[in-house]
């Protein structure tokens, strides 16, 4: 009887369960690792950036900033991959931690 | 009105411990007029432990120094110390034993005994501090786990060049058996970190391309240590990869406990097939 308010059910977690849809998402950490092409020449990987944010934008910030060359790979497994020339792991992270796209623990820097 | 007297019992124990003294002193003006004169030896104070050699504290005690941890040092059993000696000589000489003193004679011959355990001779072989020494070198040399330091200490990897663009790594099979990893996985988790291809001889050599130093090598083989081989909850380094439904588990012998870990997953293969796709788009 929903006319007769002391009888209506109440739930507690109303307003919660929007926040909590969120949090059970899975956490994907935002990869960084770096390949040797030929001799001392080297290409950093970013993965698992969200789709969220617009990629072409971001590669072309962080060519001028870095003065580095960067394009969007089309992987099987892993989606959309930004690689860039050189050894730029740091530089990204600092990046990425200024503009407020991830924090420090969902950056996994692998390698050397 | 009727009077009714109550005989009720003395209360003779607040009485007894004046008497007692009034006797000790009655006694010892005795004792000295006799010609038995059983003195104990006299506790010289003595400095703080430097002129033995000793700890600043003397006696190697703590840092309470007089043993005021134990409650039973100098400091405590000054006023005691004195009417105690003087009891025994007392009870010694006179042997007129009274019922109510023997269990008092008892508590403290035990608490006499057990101060006399802890005297050091006067001019001792062997001194605290070597004693000490000497007993944890050949502790450490011996059963190194029993110190307390859990230090896992582990052999460093040998680098060497095999060739141009080849490195080789001559103690894999060490490592891995001291760790009680395969090496396998090991070698999955190397690549994976430096995105290149290697192999495993049978000699248990491992081969990896590309030219690397011993200091690219030690922090990736530490962060393989911290994932997969120590135990999060006890940091002991005795644990065990085990499968279980999919799933990978650290067990550890030290705390018997499960803690899950993720697989080894390797990055993107890059550029070669971006290259060929735009070959072949041109074409």
């Amino acid at each position: 009887m929903t006319e007769i308010k002391n009888l209506e059910t109440y739930d507690p977690f109303e307003d919660v369960e929007e926040e909590t849809k969120t949090k059970t998402s899975v956490f994907k950490p935002i990869h960084l690792r770096v390949k040797t092409r030929r001799g001392k020449k080297k290409i950093t990987t970013i993965e698992n950036l969200s789709s969220e944010f617009d990629l072409k934008m971001l590669i072309k910030v962080m060519r001028k900033k870095f003065c580095c060359s960067g394009s969007i790979v089309n992987d099987e497994r892993l989606g959309e991959v930004i690689q860039l020339s050189g050894d730029q792991r740091e530089a990204v992270a600092e990046f990425l931690i200024e503009e407020e796209i991830t924090t420090k623990k969902g950056i996994k820097i692998h390698g050397n | 009105m009727s009077e009714f007297e109550l005989d009720l019992p003395k209360k003779k124990k607040r009485k007894k411990k004046p008497v007692k003294k009034e006797q000790k002193k009655s006694e010892t003006n005795e004792e000295e007029e006799n010609e038995f004169k059983f003195e104990l030896p006299k506790k010289k104070k003595k400095g703080r432990g430097r002129g033995r050699g000793r700890g600043k504290r003397g006696r190697g005690r703590g840092k309470r120094g007089r043993g005021r941890g134990r409650g039973r040092g100098r400091g405590r059993g000054r006023g005691r110390g004195k009417t105690k000696g003087k009891e025994k000589a007392k009870d010694l000489n006179s042997e007129n034993l009274n019922q109510t003193e023997e269990p008092e004679i008892e508590y403290k011959v035990l608490k006499s005994e057990f101060e006399q355990g802890l005297k050091i001779e006067e001019n001792p072989d062997y001194e605290y501090q070597e004693l000490l020494t000497r007993f944890y070198k050949t502790l450490k040399e011996r059963n190194p786990e029993l110190t307390g330091e859990n230090k896992f200490i582990m052999k460093h990897p040998k680098v060497i060049k095999g060739g141009s663009k080849k490195t080789v790594i001559a103690n894999a099979q060490e490592l891995c058996h001291a760790m009680r990893r395969r090496p396998d996985h090991v070698l999955s988790y190397f690549l994976a970190e430096l995105m290149t291809t290697g192999s495993i001889d049978s000699d248990g050599v491992m081969i990896i391309k590309g030219v690397y130093r011993e200091k690219h090598i030690v922090p990736i083989l530490k962060r393989y240590i911290q994932t997969y081989v120590a135990c999060q909850v006890c940091n002991s380094v005795m644990t065990s990869l085990i499968k279980d439904n999919r799933l990978f588990f650290v067990k550890c012998e030290h705390c018997d406990s499960k803690t899950t870990v993720q697989g080894i997953k390797s990055g993107a293969a890059t550029n070669l097939l971006r290259r060929k796709q735009k070959f072949q788009n041109k074409k």
